[in-house]
């Protein structure tokens, strides 16, 4: 008798602390592709967006619903690294592509 | 100080004089591909990467004798010449009634304050007409814009950049664009067409980048169909992993206005067929 209620606690304990290391996890994928998407948006804007960076959140998105939200984490991050870089790139060109002009 | 800012202002001076002009980019484009192909002359550079290369240049004579753009020339003229429902053709659009003017364009319109396309003032035309504009890379308006290109065959290519510092300011928008690498691969335009032409990238040889709009539209054996420049620029965008821009949107438009602009003096030969 005792035992059972002992049981069915824990169980409702572990179920209980994983949902919340599912909503731990969904707020870190939720975190990193919100940054990539802003990130993508900023390069879009500057017309300097790469084309690996939308195929990136797109799989990252079909990984969080799958459940694995850490993949979907590191896909994000590898997007938002993606969307910096064009953006740097951005600016560096607006400086450096006079010099590779023909004279 | 004073002297110092004296100083300054003067190179500044100095500097913007020297800047160079369309005129001196274009001598300047000429001659770099003159000595970086000694045995090609200037006038062949229309034949895109057939002029640079012999042995591909006996196939692609052997496919223009059948050529496969044949069949949009023959589309685009009768679209061209069938009535809009309210009566009127493109031909009413058009300087000359559309025929023999594709050397006149890209040019700048000191109306708008923008730089006018073949393509982009076909669909204005369908819209004056209450037409629905047609889509910008494929299908109807390459056949219009082959046709208008193959009635203008032999007139000499004659870009203008009129005396409006907004004409200059897209000029060197487009220049800045050539110039400028994009994509993951870090890749400009000129990368490509220009520094490295003639070498191989994967099983393609790289074409120089003198002549490139002279006979476009294109049909390409790859795409098994006609194609647009705007076309053509989307597909090198992506090459470089880069999101393409919009066909006929400002930064294409003045795309095509800088790099038409080089290949003033040369001869209109669209459409032309491409590997
Ligand atoms: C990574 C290299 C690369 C880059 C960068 C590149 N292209 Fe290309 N481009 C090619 C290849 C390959 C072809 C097909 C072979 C050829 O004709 O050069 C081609 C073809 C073309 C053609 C058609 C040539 C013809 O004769 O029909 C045009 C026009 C063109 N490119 C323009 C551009 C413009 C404008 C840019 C910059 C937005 C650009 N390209 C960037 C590789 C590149």
């Amino acid at each position: 008798m005792h035992k059972k209620y002992v049981i069915a606690g824990a169980l409702i304990l572990a179920g209980f602390q994983a949902g919340l290391a599912q909503a731990a996890d969904e707020a870190a994928y939720k975190a990193a592709c919100d940054a990539a998407e802003e990130a993508r948006k900023m390069s879009a804007e500057l017309k300097y967006e790469w084309n690996t960076v939308a195929p990136l959140i797109e799989k990252a998105g079909a990984a969080a619903t799958a459940g694995d939200f850490g993949k979907a984490v590191s896909l994000c991050d590898e997007a938002r690294l993606q969307s910096e870089a064009a953006v740097a790139q951005a600016r560096q060109q607006a400086d450096d592509w006079r010099s590779a002009v023909v004279k | 100080m004073k002297r110092m800012v004296t100083v300054f202002l003067g190179a500044a001076l100095v500097a913007g004089l020297a800047w160079a002009t369309p005129e001196d980019d274009r001598q300047a484009f000429v001659e770099y591909f003159q000595n970086r192909f000694p045995d090609v002359a200037v006038a062949d550079y229309i034949n895109g990467v057939y002029a640079i290369d012999p042995g591909a240049y006996e196939q692609w004579v052997q496919i223009e004798e059948f050529a496969p753009y044949e069949l949009a020339i023959a589309e685009g003229k009768e679209l061209f010449e069938t009535p809009f429902a309210n009566g009127k053709t493109y031909a009413d659009c058009f300087p000359n009634g559309g025929i023999g003017i594709r050397q006149n364009y890209p040019y700048f319109d000191t109306a708008t304050g923008q730089v006018k396309t073949l393509e982009l003032e076909i669909n204005e035309c369908r819209e004056k007409n209450g037409e629905k504009p047609l889509g910008y890379k494929k299908g109807p308006i390459a056949s219009i814009s082959a046709y208008m290109a193959f009635t203008s065959r032999g007139q000499v290519l004659d870009v203008k950049i009129p005396d409006d510092p907004r004409a200059m300011a897209a000029y060197e928008h487009g220049k800045e664009f050539y110039y400028s690498k994009r994509g993951q691969l870090n890749f400009s335009c000129a990368d490509c067409h220009v520094s490295n032409s003639g070498m191989m990238i994967r099983a393609d040889r790289l074409s120089p980048a003198l002549g490139h709009p002279t006979h476009f539209p294109v049909y390409r054996s790859k795409w098994n169909d006609m194609g647009t420049l705007h076309r053509r620029f989307d597909g090198c965008n992506k090459q470089v992993r880069a999101v393409p821009l919009k066909a006929q949107g400002e930064e294409y438009r003045d795309l095509e206005y800088f790099v038409t602009y080089m290949s003033n003096g040369l001869v209109i030969n669209g459409p032309g067929a491409r590997k």
